[in-house]
């Protein structure tokens, strides 16, 4: 960013300003990456007050389907059941769809919902495992060094070459009917970039002062690395994280349209786009509006990335 | 180099060891039996088709003769549910499909993101290189799932220009292809662009235009090999992304390929299927990172010293 490099006034520099709050200045001069910040919260959001609307009745129930209100365009408008539909004429039945509905009468609206806080408990808890596991076997890894480091590497190569798509697949079926071990499964195999780039980090920090300082004062290797290394490299592993994010919602989407994630009565974005797909010559609404939140939800997630490395990071700005 | 050959060579065997390990434990752990069919099956057929496939031994044995017949690449071993086929066979017969389809999407995706992403750095901050990275990034956001239908739709039924779906003949691996290449070509193009910048940025660029050679020439001629290095080191990943991605592609559109192959196997439990599926993807990936480890080392002077490189 060409802003980033901009010094902070001078009366700034008197205070002194932590990293964190820097950073913070960085991104929110950045407003492409402010954006995406404010519309992913607000998709999280929209997605997960869901849970409050629902019981107090204010939005319809994603699984509730009323077969008389089948295949309705979108509208804002309420939407009145086809007549021949009706056992009885003088019954009048109708709903409003504003992203219409299924060919079962379901809200497309509450479905897109509910099928996203799936998806993004789905994105979020299996970037946290893989978090976890990362940057703990990249402290240790960096921290230990020599053979230790190497043979660890070592297994790190291994499972860059390992088929991933189909071992997550195989995992997907062991666990099928869990949906919490496909976010642990998931998680599993997303790991190790993330230990890579910790690991060298750890590397090049572990020789300087302030680690040095930390063994001259006997500080025992965990807390050296808990208290010392892993606050250190928060930077990359918060950059690196965000990206995670969209790539583990982008497997579970394609896991779901294989039919080997998320199952009915279940929803993701992935099934509801495989839903889509399905009947896009019939009800192309099906299809659109879900594909706009999932790839808006991946376009702000990855813009979001690539701000937060400029402000974390502002020596590696490519721009 | 030698030296490098033969540890990556020995590198290769651990992999395909774990693979093979790993993959019959998951197979095992996977609830469902191949014999198990809508209709109830006699007992004692299923006991004899266990014992034809050797599903009665304890499982150390099973696992031996697994690492031995991986070894002979399932020579004369029948499909569990497919039978009359050999795995060699019905492998042989999905493979190249899908290897056509994943090279045909690294083609398009190095075609389309390479050029992009160059212009883009040559014409850093203005409305060229706004507009062609705002098409990487809508190539990078737009998921499989929706960009393949739409294609299908779009281009195949209504335009009539290519096969919309199943494997007819050479216009049926294009729409396949385009749809697995989007997401690569935008990466490719944002990192050729940074790479790109980072060369453009360096002394060499700057003496280069002070003795005022052309701009195309500095480009082309001295800045393109270094441009592309971070391309060329996302390429391991990047095929093993798109071999394992063209399973969805297939499932879209109706490919007789190896995800399908796959998918299938999964479904009928097939085990000597599923593991041999797993193989060859475990192969195909080796070999690719080999390739571009090679290639990386031949454009980056600096890595021929070490022949321990690993790929990113």
């Amino acid at each position: 960013m060409a802003d980033s490099d901009i010094a902070p006034p001078p009366h700034e520099l008197e205070k002194g300003s932590s990293l964190g709050r820097d950073a913070w200045i960085r991104l929110s001069k950045n407003r492409l990456a402010m954006i995406c910040l404010f519309l992913f919260v607000g998709i999280t959001i929209f997605c997960f007050s869901e849970l409050i609307t629902r019981p107090l009745g204010w939005s319809n129930n994603p699984d509730a389907n009323e077969l008389t209100l089948r295949s309705k365009p979108p509208s804002l408008m309420p939407q009145l059941a086809a007549p021949e539909d009706l056992d009885d004429p003088n019954q009048a039945i109708e709903g409003t769809y504003w992203f219409g509905s299924d060919s079962l009468g379901r809200d497309i609206f509450a479905r897109i919902r509910a099928g996203g806080q799936i998806s993004l408990a789905v994105g979020f808890m299996a970037t946290l495992v893989s978090m976890t596991i990362g940057v703990i076997y990249g402290t240790i890894s960096g921290y230990i060094g020599g053979r230790t480091d190497a043979l660890m590497m070592r297994i790190v190569d291994i499972g860059y070459a390992l088929p991933f798509t189909l071992i997550v697949i195989l995992l997907g079926l062991v666990f099928g009917r869990a949906i919490w071990l496909i976010f642990l499964a998931i998680g599993a195999v997303e790991w190790l970039t993330m230990a890579r780039i910790v690991r060298g980090q750890v590397l090049s920090l572990k020789k300087q002062e302030f680690v040095e300082a930390a063994i001259s004062l006997g500080y025992g290797h965990w807390r050296i690395m808990l208290r010392h290394l892993i606050p250190n490299v928060i930077g990359p592993v918060i950059v690196y994280t965000t990206l995670t994010v969209p790539a583990v919602m982008r497997l579970e989407a394609v896991l779901s349209f294989l039919g080997l994630g998320v199952q009915p009565p279940r929803s993701s974005w992935g099934t509801l786009i495989k839903e889509g797909a399905d009947q896009m010559q019939s009800e192309p609404w099906l299809l659109f509006f879900p594909a706009l939140f999932f790839s808006a939800t991946l376009f702000c997630l990855n813009f979001l990335g690539d701000g937060l490395r400029d402000a974390l990071d502002p020596k590696s700005s490519k721009d | 180099m030698a030296r490098f050959l033969i540890n990556r060579l020995i590198q290769a065997i651990i992999v395909l060891l774990c693979i093979v390990t790993v993959t019959f434990f998951l197979i095992r752990a996977v609830p469902g039996s191949p014999f198990q069919e809508e209709r109830a099956i006699p007992a004692h057929l299923v006991a004899e088709m266990e014992a034809k496939f050797g599903l009665d031994q304890p499982w150390p044995v099973q696992l031996f003769k697994y690492y031995g017949r991986c070894l002979t690449f399932f020579h004369e071993v029948d499909s569990m549910s497919n039978s009359g086929f050999t795995i060699r066979e019905l492998i042989a017969s999905s493979f190249p499909i899908s290897f056509r389809i994943a090279m045909g999407g690294l083609l398009i995706a190095l075609v389309i993101g390479l050029p992009l992403g160059v212009m883009a750095a040559a014409r850093k901050n203005t409305w060229m290189d706004y507009s062609f990275m705002s098409l990487a990034l809508v190539g990078i956001c737009l998921p499989t799932l929706v960009i393949g239908p739409v294609l299908s739709q779009w281009i195949g039924i209504q335009l009539g220009w290519f096969d919309a779906a199943g494997w007819w003949g050479p216009g049926s691996w294009i729409l396949p292809a385009i749809t697995l290449g989007m997401f690569y070509a935008g990466y490719f193009a944002r990192l050729t662009r940074g790479g790109m910048l980072d060369v453009l940025n360096q002394d060499f660029v700057r003496t280069a235009r002070a003795k005022g050679l052309p701009e195309w020439r500095i480009l082309v001629v001295h800045t393109l090999k270094g441009g592309l290095l971070p391309s060329v080191t996302f390429m391991g990943p990047a095929i093993a992304g798109l071999i394992g991605g063209s399973f969805v592609v297939e499932k879209i559109f109706a490919v007789p390929g190896q995800g399908i192959l796959f998918l299938n196997a999964i479904v009928n439990r097939d085990h000597f299927l599923i593991m041999g599926c797993v193989l060859v993807y475990g192969i195909l990936i080796l070999v690719m990172n080999l390739v571009v480890d090679l290639a990386q080392v031949a454009m980056n002077p600096r890595l021929r010293g070490e022949t321990q490189t690993t790929s990113e």
